[in-house]
C-alpha cells in the first residue's frame, strides 16, 4: 500500500513539475469545445442538444491525448525494470499510475466540464448530471488507456497506434456517458438507467485493465 | 512462517544499522558502512548451461556457475558478446533459449526477481525529481516507513552517496557521476541479497570508485550478498571471473542459431 502511495505521490509530482500534462489537457480541452460552434453554427438549441456529446468527446480525446507516455517515459528511463522486480504486482504498479493519471487529467477535466458548458449553451440543471458522468467514466477511459500504453511501450511513435487501438473499447462509456447526461436534458430515458451502465463499464475496467495492461507489459518485455 | 519471519528481521536490522551510522558508531576502516550488518541468511546462486539468443542469433552458450552468500562474480568480455543480456536473464527480465537458474536461500516461495537488484545503464532516474525526492519515493516503494521515520534515513543516505549539496537540484542537472551515484543509492535503500550491475564502475571518477563503489560492493559482499557485475574497470576486491568471449557465437554471425547448438 505504502508503495502504491509512493508511486502516486511521484507520478502526481512528475505531472505537476513536467507541466505538460496538467495544464495542456485542460487547454486542449478547452481549444476542442472552442472550435465547435465555429464547426456547427451558432445555433443555440443545436448547440445546447449537441453539448454534452461535445464535451464527452473533448474529454475523451483530451484524456487520451498524452496517454501513451503513460509507461513509456518508465520504459525509456528504465524505471519499468524496477516495477518488473519490484515486490509489488505488477497489476497494482499499473493501477496506482492509472490513479495518478486520472487525477492530474480527469478529474480537472470533469470539474472543468460545466465552464465550459456554458460555451455551448448547456443548460443549468444538466451541469451536475454532466459532471458526475464524467466524475464517472473518465477513469474507464485512463484504464482503458493503460491498456493501449502497454500494448505500445516499446513504441517510440506510439500515440497514434494507442488511440486506434482504444478509441474502439472506449465506446460503450461514451454511449452511456453521452446518454446519461442528455437524459438529463432531453430524455425520454431516465438519468438513472444509462448512468448504472456507465459505472458498470467503469468498474469492470477497474477490475481488467489492470490485468490486461500487466500482460501486455510482460508480454512486450518478455 | 519462520523463513519469512527470518528475511522480515534481516530486513529490520538491515535497516537498523543505517540508524546506528547516524548515531555515530563507525566500525569500519572502509569508511563506508558499519560492518554490523547482521548479514543475509547462507544463499547461492546456481546457473546451469544458460544459452542466450538475440534477434536470432546465438550470443552465447554452456554458461554454468555457482555463487555462495559473500562473493562476487565478474563478467568479462568484448562489447556485444551478451553481459548485459546475460544480467537481465538473471534479474527475469528477459527470458534465456535454454538453462536454469536456481537461487537456493530464504524464501523460496518469493519470486526470484524480487530477491535482486538490477543497476542497468538506463539509470532510473526522473530529470524532474531531486536526489531527495528520488530517495524519499524509492524508500516508501520498497519499504517500511514506520522504520525509517525514526531516523534521518534519507539525509544519512545522501551523505553517503556524496550528494548532500546535490539534495534539492534536478537530476536532470546532475553529472553522470553523480547520477550514477544516486541510481546506485536505490539498491541501499531495500535489502536484497543479489546484485546485479551493469558496468557499475562508469562515469566515476578513480577517486569514487575508491572511496564509494568499491566500500559499498564489498560492504554488500561482507554482509553475505553476492554481486554480479560486467565491468571493464577493476572492482578492486576479490572476485571470481567469467570470461564470455570462450563461450560467445557473437564473432561468426555466419552460424545458424541450430548449427551453434547441435
Amino acid at each position: 500500500m505504502t508503495s502504491l502511495l509512493a508511486l502516486i505521490r511521484r507520478d502526481f509530482l512528475l505531472a505537476r513539475r513536467i507541466g505538460g500534462g496538467l495544464e495542456l489537457g485542460i487547454i486542449f480541452f478547452l481549444s476542442l469545445i472552442a472550435i465547435m460552434p465555429f464547426a456547427l453554427g451558432p445555433d443555440q438549441n443545436t448547440l445546447s442538444r449537441l453539448a454534452p456529446a461535445i464535451l464527452w468527446i473533448a474529454a475523451l480525446l483530451a484524456t487520451l491525448f498524452g496517454l501513451d507516455r503513460l509507461l513509456q517515459s518508465d520504459e525509456e528511463d528504465g524505471v519499468l525494470d524496477h516495477f518488473l522486480m519490484a515486490n509489488t504486482s505488477l497489476e497494482l504498479i499499473v493501477l496506482a499510475k492509472c490513479i495518478a493519471h486520472w487525477l492530474t487529467t480527469g478529474l480537472p477535466l470533469a470539474l472543468m466540464a460545466p465552464l465550459l458548458g456554458l460555451m455551448l449553451n448547456l443548460p443549468a440543471e444538466a451541469m451536475l448530471p454532466l459532471v458526475t458522468t464524467l466524475l464517472v467514466g473518465t477513469p474507464a477511459i485512463t484504464l482503458i488507456g493503460a491498456v493501449g500504453a502497454a500494448v505500445t511501450v516499446r513504441l517510440r511513435r506510439g500515440g497514434l497506434l494507442m488511440a486506434v487501438l482504444v478509441l474502439p473499447l472506449a465506446v460503450p462509456t461514451l454511449i452511456f456517458g453521452v446518454g446519461a447526461a442528455s437524459a438529463a436534458i432531453v430524455g425520454p430515458v431516465p438519468f438513472g438507467t444509462p448512468f448504472l451502465l456507465l459505472l458498470a463499464t467503469s468498474l469492470m475496467a477497474l477490475v481488467i485493465c489492470p490485468i490486461a495492461a500487466a500482460a501486455a507489459i510482460r508480454l512486450v518485455r518478455g | 512462517m519462520p523463513a519469512r519471519e527470518s528475511a522480515r528481521r534481516s530486513r529490520v536490522l538491515y535497516r537498523t544499522f543505517f540508524i546506528c551510522r547516524v548515531e555515530g558508531k563507525r566500525h569500519s576502516s572502509a569508511g563506508f558502512f558499519v560492518l554490523s550488518h547482521p548479514g543475509f541468511l547462507p544463499a547461492r546462486l546456481v546457473v546451469k548451461d544458460l544459452a542466450c539468443e538475440k534477434g536470432g542469433r546465438l550470443l552465447f552458450k554452456g554458461l554454468s556457475f555457482s555463487l555462495q552468500g559473500g562473493s562476487a562474480l565478474v563478467i568479462s568480455g568484448p562489447n556485444g558478446v551478451g553481459k548485459t543480456s546475460l544480467l537481465r536473464i538473471l534479474a527475469g527480465l528477459a527470458t534465456p533459449l535454454s538453462g536454469q537458474i536456481q537461487f537456493d536461500g530464504p524464501d523460496p516461495e518469493k519470486p526470484m526477481a524480487e530477491k535482486m537488484h538490477f543497476l542497468g545503464s538506463r539509470d532510473g532516474l526522473k530529470a524532474a525529481l531531486t536526489p531527495e525526492e528520488h530517495g524519499r519515493y524509492w524508500r516508501d516503494f520498497y519499504g517500511e516507513p514506520k522504520l525509517d521515520s525514526s531516523a534521518n534515513l534519507l539525509g544519512d543516505w545522501l551523505t553517503r552517496l556524496h550528494l548532500t549539496k546535490q539534495a534539492h537540484v534536478p537530476a536532470g542537472v546532475l553529472s553522470s557521476g553523480q547520477r550514477r551515484r544516486l541510481a546506485f543509492g536505490r539498491l541501499l535503500l531495500d535489502s536484497r541479497p543479489v546484485w546485479l550491475l551493469d558496468e557499475p564502475m562508469n562515469a566515476l571518477d578513480p577517486a569514487m570508485r575508491e572511496s564509494f563503489m568499491t566500500p559499498a560492493i564489498n560492504a554488500h559482499m561482507k554482509a553475505g550478498g553476492i554481486v554480479i557485475a560486467s565491468t571493464h574497470i577493476p572492482l578492486g576486491l576479490q572476485h571470481s571471473l567469467v570470461d564470455m568471449q570462450h563461450l560467445s557465437f557473437a564473432e561468426d554471425g555466419s552460424h545458424s542459431l541450430e548449427q551453434n547448438l547441435s
